[in-house]
């Protein structure tokens, strides 16, 4: 739908225009729309082929940005460092043996 | 000696710390440390910086094991532990290089109407990540971000916090945890449209 029509459509009461769509998109994406809105916010993707297309980019790129920290997370080794337990367990002797 | 501990009951390990036990905190070290260190680096994004914040989680974690209510698990509690050190750690540095969010925020035309491409989506965003260039450009997007709003986004997209805690965690409003939400999804998705329709064989200019 062109532009201009889709800026006619959002001109009809109750229609939401894609800025006042714009604040409920997370509602929308974590499907916790409060329902006084819920009706007025499927109206507009439905008649709004650009937002749908923003909604599934925006979707995409938090998707991406967990599997990056899914990469990120994999390439960290398994073993805990031996040096980082024997720091630890001297320090809470340390503190032990001041409070005592 | 112990030759069970890692069979035990979290509520017999938790006994066993409260003790003192050397052989349970060292368990406890060896099980948890590389989620621990995979958190630290996540905020601080730096391998020493993420070092340090386990140590000092394992050091307050021994001694205030005495004070953990039970009301969560343990890992829970220690996550949280976690989270609070590396964001102190985070904010005790000096800032690296930030994108103005402002610049990253979605347009409108005049009339409130949005235009964006239609985007067609050819590999799947583990396919995307995995490619060499593509794993730079999301890396350096998010540690674009600035970082009052990369936290949010951290905390809620990748820890699963909800906006309450992640409020909580900030000691912000929970309007203000909703806003950066939302404006850190926004800006990500922008820096990262670069990479939405790519193809296997690509090569991102």
């Amino acid at each position: 739908m062109n532009k201009s029509i889709r800026s006619l459509i959002f001109k009809i009461p109750y229609m939401l225009n894609c800025r006042e769509f714009e604040e409920f998109i997370d509602d929308y994406i974590d499907d916790s729309l409060p329902a006084s809105v819920s009706k007025k916010v499927y109206l507009h993707l439905l008649a709004c082929g650009d937002c749908r297309s923003y909604i599934s980019a925006y979707k995409r790129s938090i998707e991406m940005g967990k599997a990056l920290c899914d990469k990120l997370d994999s390439e960290i080794p398994e073993d805990v460092p031996e040096e980082l337990i024997t720091f630890v367990l001297e320090n809470i002797k340390n503190k032990d043996s001041k409070e005592e | 000696m112990n030759k069970d501990i890692e069979e035990i009951p979290e509520e017999e390990l938790i006994t066993r710390l409260c003790n003192g036990e050397e052989s349970s905190y060292i368990f406890l070290m060896r099980k948890y440390g590389r989620r621990l260190y995979a958190i630290a680096k996540r905020y601080t994004n730096s391998d020493e910086d993420a070092k340090d914040c386990v140590q000092q989680t394992y050091i307050q974690i021994f001694q205030h094991i005495n004070n953990f209510q039970k009301r969560s698990s343990l890992w829970t509690w220690m996550r949280r532990i976690i989270i609070n050190i590396s964001i102190q750690t985070l904010r005790s540095k000096h800032r690296s290089q930030e994108i103005p969010i402002a610049d990253l925020l979605p347009d409108f035309e005049s009339d409130n109407v949005r235009t964006e491409t239609n985007w067609q989506f050819n590999e799947s965003v583990d396919v995307i990540v995995s490619m060499k260039e593509s794993t730079e450009i999301v890396r350096n997007a998010i540690y674009g971000l600035p970082q009052d709003y990369r936290l949010v986004l951290l905390l809620r997209d990748i820890e699963g916090y909800s906006t309450d805690e992640v409020a909580d965690i900030l000691e912000i409003s929970i309007s203000a945890s909703k806003t950066r939400l939302h404006r850190a999804r926004s800006a990500l998705k922008k820096l990262l449209e670069p990479l939405m329709s790519l193809k296997g064989g690509d090569i991102i200019k």
